[in-house]
């Protein structure tokens, strides 16, 4: 793909390959070593979980000069979508165009629902009936084995994505306090802790594999992830999937993480990092890598994700464009996720109530966001 | 007189002789060594007084990073343990180490040693992320081998990773795996250099076996005891694969080892400046403890003169 | 009479026990190996299920195939190689070098040299990685594979094994040796260093398979593909945000355990040779 890039713009460019392994912890600390000792790359690929943390340390900056420097590149991204380039204007200046963004939905396994004798429920659907599939989808097999209704949520992404729809939040809405024990936020927790300790409709999670394996070899019901997962579906050819909005408790809101190409500002060819930058976000570029398991940020691209035919509810991956709200994450980012994922770890093993631990979990984030 | 001086004079330039080669012998190591651990060294050392998040310049911070050891709680719970995984985890090895060591060499067959010896030895082979997959699907609760297996006893699932107790039992029988295979190796190859001659005089003797074993092969493999126990135990408590791949530290803190909390710091938090005063910590205090035991090294016989 | 035949039966006995336990034993060594082979011959749907299956049933090399079509294995491990087999080379020669200073001659500062070396151990070694990290790109060695083989050149682990080894071998040795006129590095090459063969083959195996497993230091280091060492490369068979087939991943693990295993397989013949040296005194 690249090299379309060098025919049209005659600019070479080099990859730097990083692990995937990690998460993105690795990333970051890669990226950061390599900044430290001056070997930064002129263009950087991040999401929105990194974006508050390199601005907050100036190590990108903003386009808007080149923008008019070169109208034909700012054209090449004219038609992503406004609400997710959103987060990447602070302040009246632009960072980064959306290359591609992810939400979440809840997967359902298509055998274990025909088991377990139901239909696909509507995308919009409410906790009650939720919590009824995932009874139904609970069960011992002929042969012993137990399949689960559902495997809870344990990631940040996955956590906010849910809090969003019970009308609760991590952060506050200027992201300068932590809001996770909220009355709302509690009662959800507390459901999710129940799913486990009081229906038994999902075990605990600590399987190797996030529970992806286990739904695709139908001992789960219900997952919650993005269009990333079809990659996993695809390399595994499982296919009896589809998928619907998490359920509604307060409001059908969806979460979207968008990654960007920000421009370095270490870079000593800025003009040609622009370019890079702008043409990879374009919807040519983005129409090349549809395959890979992120949303397109182009709105004509969104169209061909839309139509797409598996699974049968795809459309609500491009729909869910116009709800959408970021993913909570201010420069201290990365200590909230590694506060929450404590926390919900005590909760989830049954070590400590829910009330409390959303509690001190609350501090420690406030003390984190206050620079301690 | 004059000859005694000559002597005298011959002895120390054999010493100043000596000292040279010495050093000679030691240099590619010391080169290395000042270059790669006593150079960054210098730089971890420079950090602790500032505050360093990689991205941006140091920048000389007060000794916050030294006040903040005193509020921070979470030194002392990941610290305690880093303690509670040598007390477990060391014995264990030291026990099980000799134990198979001693029951190889009994064992005449050359075929059956060499594939026993593979057997133990392989896992040490495999890299820690490569095993971590295979170890997380056996202790899974509701999906885990082990308890599938335990069920046939009518044994209750039990929660091997996401308790705080039985963690550190996982951690156990994980560590026991992947590690004791090279210790074991260590003490076998110690086992190698017993004067065979001794022990049968000792069995003519009418010695019983563990009598034979406390005054005689004990004492022959004392320095390759010491070496496993020193490095054991500088690497027990700097535990980090074990609590890292299966549990990741939690629920909680409750088997968050304190080099997993240092590692956090340092590249979660991206606090690099504290995480240099806590690995210093780490430094002094396995120092420490590292000389107590060289103190306490009587019981080691070497060779001397 | 009839009391030799109790020691007689009752040694049995104990042999037999012994053989059992450590017959179990194994076996608990041999589970979680098995099952990774046998996962790699499986399709991945079939991987992570009840009842697990431990010997492997199915022969589907699909998962093999993958491996050598996703990544360039052979160049992966040609890296791996060049650095492994050099790391293991150098840090056997300097460490048997320092080792034999701190066992055989007296100078001044031994015992603090000694000491401020084995401390190199009790530093978490990710702490060091960034100032490492800023010296290699100050020297301009990063991406080359000499960023990761000089600095395990160095091994407090192995010097200190050496050490210990060699303070076991009866000073008359070099004496005699001395007497016969030979010089220091004489007495360092022809008696020491073949008397400790077998501490040196398992201080060989144990670098070895610590630089060929490595992860840390090619993930900070190395930025192309073609200079990646294997541990590095095989993740890129997990795919965008992890999601690539995980019974590949397993499958090239098992093939990356290959050139390990040689390699102890051959150290196996030092091991054993080391014993008859030992028998001979």
């Amino acid at each position: 793909m690249l090299e379309d890039f060098y025919n049209e713009t005659g600019i070479s460019v080099e990859v730097i390959y990083v692990a995937s392994t990690g998460g993105w912890g690795g990333f970051f600390s890669k990226i950061q070593t390599m900044i430290a000792g001056g070997d930064a790359p002129d263009v950087i690929r991040i999401a929105i979980e990194g974006f508050e943390l390199f601005l907050d340390n100036g190590i990108i900056v903003p386009l808007n000069e080149y923008e008019e420097k070169y109208p034909e590149f700012a054209a090449l991204v004219s038609d992503n979508h406004e609400k997710l380039t959103e987060p990447f204007t602070v302040d009246g200046q632009i960072y980064g165009y959306g290359f591609d963004w992810n939400n979440v939905v809840t997967h359902i396994n298509l055998n274990l629902l025909e088991e377990a004798g139901l239909e696909m429920p509507d995308v919009e659907w409410t906790t009650e009936e939720f919590l009824e599939y995932a009874k139904a989808m609970t069960m011992t097999r002929e042969d012993g084995t137990q399949t689960y209704g559902v495997y809870v949520p344990t990631s940040y992404f996955q956590l906010n994505a849910w809090l969003y729809n019970w009308g609760a939040a991590i952060l506050s809405d200027d992201m300068t306090e932590s809001v996770i024990n909220s009355p709302e936020a509690v009662e959800m927790f507390q459901f999710l802790h129940d799913l486990i300790y009081v229906e038994g409709v999902a075990p605990i999670p600590d399987s190797a594999t996030g529970g992806e394996g286990e739904f695709m070899s139908n001992q789960i019901g219900m997952i919650f992830g993005g269009r990333w997962l079809l990659n996993g579906y695809n390399t595994n050819g499982f296919y009896d999937v589809d998928v619907a909005y998490i359920s509604t408790e307060a409001a059908n809101q969806v979460i979207s993480g968008v990654g960007i190409f920000p421009v370095a500002a270490a870079s000593d060819k800025k003009d040609e990092a622009y370019k890079l930058s702008a043409w990879l976000c374009s919807a040519d570029a983005q129409g090349r890598i549809m395959e890979n398991g992120a949303i397109p940020t182009s709105t004509s691209c969104m169209e061909t994700v839309r139509e797409a035919e598996f699974p049968a509810n795809s459309y609500i991956f491009a729909d869910s464009a116009d709800i959408a709200r970021s993913v909570q994450c201010p420069a201290e980012y990365a200590d909230l996720q590694e506060i929450l994922d404590r926390y919900v770890g005590l909760i989830y093993a049954d070590e400590m109530d829910v009330q409390s631990a959303l509690d001190a979990c609350k501090e420690e984030m406030d003390l984190v966001l206050m620079g301690f | 007189m004059a000859v005694m001086e000559t002597i005298a004079r011959a002895q120390r330039r054999s010493r100043r002789r000596e000292t040279l080669s010495a050093y000679l012998f030691l240099s590619p190591a010391l080169l290395i060594y000042l270059v790669f651990v006593i150079f960054p060294l210098i730089i971890v050392v420079y950090l602790m007084f500032h505050s360093y998040n990689v991205i941006t310049p140091a920048e000389w911070n007060d000794y916050k990073n030294f006040i903040r050891v005193g509020l921070d709680s979470r030194i002392w719970t990941t610290m305690l343990n880093s303690f509670k995984y040598v007390i477990l985890i060391c014995p264990m090895h030291i026990v099980f180490s000799i134990l198979l060591a001693l029951a190889v060499n009994t064992i005449k067959n050359r075929t059956a040693v060499f594939a026993v010896r593979t057997i133990l030895y392989f896992p040490t082979l495999l890299a820690v992320s490569s095993v971590a997959l295979a170890w997380t699907f056996i202790f899974s609760t509701d999906f885990g081998i082990l308890n599938w297996f335990l069920g046939f006893f009518g044994v209750e699932r039990i929660p091997w990773l996401k308790s705080s107790t039985w963690a550190y039992v996982a951690s156990m029988i994980f560590s026991l795996w992947k590690n004791v295979g090279l210790y074991f190796l260590y003490i076998y190859i110690g086992l190698q250099g017993v004067d065979k001659s001794v022990l049968e005089a000792a069995e003519l003797d009418g010695a019983k076996p563990a009598r034979k074993f406390f005054s005689i092969t004990l004492p022959m493999i004392s320095p390759t005891l010491f070496f496993v126990m020193i490095t054991m135990m500088i690497g027990c408590i700097q535990i980090f694969d074990e609590p890292y791949i299966l549990t990741g530290g939690g629920p909680g803190d409750s088997t968050r080892s304190f080099s997993q909390y240092i590692y956090q710091t340092a590249f979660v938090s991206q606090n690099y400046g504290y995480a240099c005063v806590l690995a210093m910590m780490m430094l002094v205090i396995v120092l420490v403890i590292t000389l107590v035991q060289f103190k306490g090294s009587a019981w080691v016989s070497y060779d001397r003169d | 009479m009839e009391q030799n035949s109790v020691v007689r039966f009752s040694q049995g006995v104990r042999k037999a026990i012994i053989v059992v336990l450590l017959a179990v034993f194994c076996a608990f060594m041999l589970i979680p190996l098995l099952w990774m082979v046998s996962t790699s011959l499986r399709s991945p749907l079939e991987a992570f299920t009840l009842p697990p299956a431990i010997i492997p049933t199915t022969f589907d090399l699909a998962n093999y195939r993958e491996v050598f079509n996703k990544v360039d294995f052979f160049a992966f491990i040609k890296n791996s190689l060049i650095v492994s087999v050099s790391a293991t080379a150098l840090q056997l020669l300097a460490s048997s070098m320092a080792a034999f200073a701190f066992s055989r001659l007296r100078f001044p500062g031994r015992n603090v040299v000694f000491m401020m070396f084995l401390a190199a151990l009790m530093i978490p070694g990710q702490v060091l990685s960034i100032p490492r990290f800023i010296i290699m790109s100050k020297a301009g060695l990063i991406n080359n594979l000499l960023a990761l083989i000089l600095p395990a050149i160095f091994s407090a682990m192995s010097i200190f094994l050496l050490r210990q080894f060699m303070l076991t071998i009866p000073r008359s040795y070099d004496e005699a040796a001395y007497m016969d006129g030979a010089t220091r590095v004489q007495c360092y090459g022809r008696i020491i260093v073949p008397m400790t063969k077998p501490a040196m083959m398992v201080m060989a195996m144990q670098t070895f398979v610590a630089t060929w497993n490595d992860f840390y230091g090619p993930l900070i280091y190395i930025n192309s593909v073609e200079k990646m060492t294997l541990p590095l490369g095989l993740t890129q068979l997990n795919g965008v945000l992890g999601t690539g087939n995980k019974a590949a991943v397993i499958a090239g693990v098992v093939l990356s355990l290959i050139p390990p295993l040689l390699f102890y397989c051959f150290g196996q013949r030092y091991l054993i040779e080391g014993i008859s040296i030992g028998g001979l005194k």
